[in-house]
């Protein structure tokens, strides 16, 4: 590997950086990095020399034509599930691909400057990236982002489509790098690898995912990571703070080995609770169920003795795999989810995209409020060929197991009603072909909706069980997007108008027999799970890492006592007061455990 | 060479769409296609360049284009900016 030196050079001068991330895998790594992208792509700045010209021209062509095929053929294949009106953004990019100004301007780069393939479309694209992050106008800066995306394409191509292989990794190390492609976490080398720390990503990334389900600490968003890190660099990665630092000092070093096995002793004392009942000191049963995006993670579910899936996301299925689209690959993946988790329950929540998560990233700016837009059950009721080849794949599979069905984003009745025939039609014709279905198949609605909120005891009737999802509920409540910086800290769990929604849902739902279970993740933030119980919860899904932790606070507190915790709590004023109460109440409970253990 | 002026009818300006639309057309012809808004020139089957030129409602543009097809392609370029190109038209 021919950066190994520079990089060496580069080490010396460089001391202890500390960068922050989003922690989305809780623990403590200590090890050595692995970079997997090189800054930007390795681009190399050497001469070529003048009878190079011609293949640095001719390997540039060769690369665009290629990137050009795979973005086609991602345009086919996003067709056949969005239609044709969502990928034009894709005939977009092909456009930017071969803009004669850029061409013109990289094959001067290299024919004048003598510059590598890589090094003349990467000085070309960076121009234009420049003028574009230079205007006044939002939109043109957010594109900035297509024309990004589609140099790293090209400049993947110009490198022969590889990043630096896993086959390199032979010790165990800590992984940096942009971002883990899909068909990357598939090949990982699970044993080796300790931690991650990428760039890109939120709590939902492949890297992200692929983390939790190994159980190993991860911090992603880290911006300056891919500048700041060098392959075999010293690091320490907080999974649990978020934090990332490279080639730390001694002390801190040793204070990050002794935060380690902290850690360690505190996972191995949770594990032991693994095996005792989900009880509050009052004997009353919480079933904590798992919520699960993506299939690796049902084993962490079932290790964590969930009562089974409360809320599979199958969006994330889509984002993965096109071919999902097709009937036969989704019928087998949920087949072998079911057999997986059976005789537990598995929840599946009929695709739900729109709004943050859009099938098609480069759409989303069309939507002036993508989160008031086009979305959930929305998209499902009007693209009725994929709502069916879903409802078809997930009743085919129903087969093998204890399967429901849940509509996410239910804001009129309407919605519920029309849902509910498709999926009877849909059970016609599977019926039809021979399938032998069970019975009864449970559909249930998200309330996650003021609307929906107000329409409980309507819905109510109609499904076979609740799921409130809190996150959007708080969003749409509250009016805040969570993700916009300046309105974030607005978004809060513990506003009094939160508790008094989730109190009507689970009334309705008491007066009509149905099941509700709470699935945001307010149900995993072991203070809002207090005030959930008080409230009248009794069915939670939260990430699976979080059951252990959770059991053991129910463990401590008494159904009684919650409720009236959350009585008051009804009757405050702000969220800053009903979280000082659930605080105190905590910790009164800890209290009382610590004297009753010693 | 044949040089025609048009004006930036549609409300929200030569963003994306737009521009794709203009590179589209004026990759048709063979003739070389410039667009000029006061200073800047750029090349009109760049879709990076048409976005440079930072062109919202009301701004006068200027389609330079020289070659064998020019008058074919400065009037099915000056057509797509008189359509507004098929957005909503603001008032200019």
């Amino acid at each position: 590997m021919k950066g190994r030196s520079s990089a060496g050079r580069r080490k010396a001068r460089k001391g202890q950086v500390q960068m922050r991330g989003l922690p989305v895998s809780p623990g403590i790594a200590v090890g050595e990095v692995f970079v997997l992208d090189a800054r930007d792509l390795d681009i190399e700045e050497v001469r070529i020399a003048p009878e190079e010209i011609e293949r640095e021209e001719k390997r540039l062509l060769e690369a665009i034509a290629e990137t050009r095929d795979e973005v086609l053929k991602i345009r086919t294949r996003y067709r056949s599930i969005v239609g044709e009106d969502l990928v034009r953004v894709f005939d977009a990019q092909i456009l930017l691909l071969e803009d004669e100004a850029v061409l013109d301007a990289a094959l001067a780069e290299i024919r004048e400057e003598r510059r590598s393939a890589a090094a003349a479309a990467h000085h070309a694209f960076a121009r234009a990236i420049e003028t574009l992050t230079r205007t006044e106008n939002e939109y043109l800066r957010d594109r900035a982002e297509d024309v990004k995306d589609v140099r790293r394409r090209l400049l993947h191509h110009l490198h022969g489509g590889r990043r630096r292989s896993f086959a390199h990794i032979d010790k165990n190390v800590i992984l940096v790098a942009d971002d883990l492609t899909p068909s990357e976490t598939v090949q990982l080398p699970r044993s080796k690898v300790k931690g991650f720390a990428t760039r890109q990503g939120g709590r939902t990334s492949h890297t992200a995912i692929m983390a939790r389900s190994l159980q190993i600490p991860a911090v992603v968003g880290v911006e300056e990571i891919l500048e700041e890190a060098e392959h075999r660099d010293r690091i320490i990665v907080d999974g649990s703070e978020g934090i990332v630092v490279l080639r730390p000092e001694a002390d801190l070093l040793r204070g990050a080995r002794s935060r380690q096995r902290r850690y360690m002793e505190v996972s191995r004392e949770r594990l032991r609770l693994r095996d005792l009942p989900s009880v509050t000191r009052d004997g009353v049963e919480i079933r904590l169920f798992a919520n699960v995006d993506v299939p690796e993670e049902v084993p962490l579910a079932i290790e964590n003795r969930a009562r089974g899936i409360g809320l599979f996301r199958t969006e994330f299925l889509y984002f993965r795999d096109v071919e999902i689209a097709r009937e036969e690959a989704q019928t087998t993946v949920y087949r072998k989810i079911l057999r997986r988790v059976s005789p537990d329950p598995v929840v599946f929540r009929t695709l739900d995209v729109g709004g943050d998560k859009v099938l098609d990233p480069l759409s989303a700016p069309m939507e002036p409020n993508p989160m008031l837009g086009w979305r959930g059950i929305r998209i499902s009721l009007e693209l009725r060929d994929l709502f069916r080849v879903q409802v078809r794949s997930l009743l085919r599979a129903s087969t093998v197991g204890n399967l429901s069905i849940l509509l996410p984003m239910i804001s009129t009745l309407d919605e519920v009603l029309e849902a509910k025939r498709l999926i009877a039609d849909a059970r016609e014709e599977v019926r039809l072909e021979g399938v032998r279905l069970p019975e009864k198949i449970r559909v249930g609605a998200m309330i996650e909706t003021p609307g929906a909120v107000f329409l409980a005891p309507h819905i109510a009737r109609e499904v076979d069980f609740f799921s409130i999802g809190t996150n959007d509920l708080i969003q749409y409540s509250l009016a805040v997007d969570r993700d916009n910086v300046k309105v974030a800290h607005l978004f809060d769990p513990f506003h009094p108008a939160v508790s008094a929604m989730v109190k009507l849902v689970l009334d309705a739902a008491r007066d009509a027999e149905i099941p509700v279970s709470i699935c945001g993740e307010m149900a995993g933030e072991p203070l809002c799970a207090i005030l959930l119980i008080g409230l009248g919860a009794r069915e939670l899904s939260v990430h699976p890492y979080l059951i252990l932790e959770l059991k053991r606070i129910f463990s401590l507190m008494e159904t009684g006592e919650a409720r009236a915790l959350a009585e008051e709590a009804l009757r405050m004023p702000s969220a800053g007061r009903v979280r000082e109460a659930v605080e105190q109440f905590l910790h009164d409970l800890e209290v009382r455990g610590e004297r009753e253990k010693g | 060479m044949t040089e025609q002026t048009v004006l930036v009818r549609n409300k929200l300006g030569i963003h994306v769409r737009p521009a794709e639309r203009i590179a589209q057309t004026a990759n048709r012809f063979l003739s070389k296609i410039g667009l000029k808004n006061g200073e800047c020139r750029v090349n009109a089957k760049s879709i990076l360049g048409i976005l440079a030129l930072e062109a919202g409602l009301g701004t006068e543009i200027t389609i330079a284009a020289d070659g064998p097809d020019e008058r074919d392609a400065a009037a099915a370029i000056a057509a797509l900016f008189e359509a507004g190109f098929g957005e909503e038209l603001g008032e200019t």
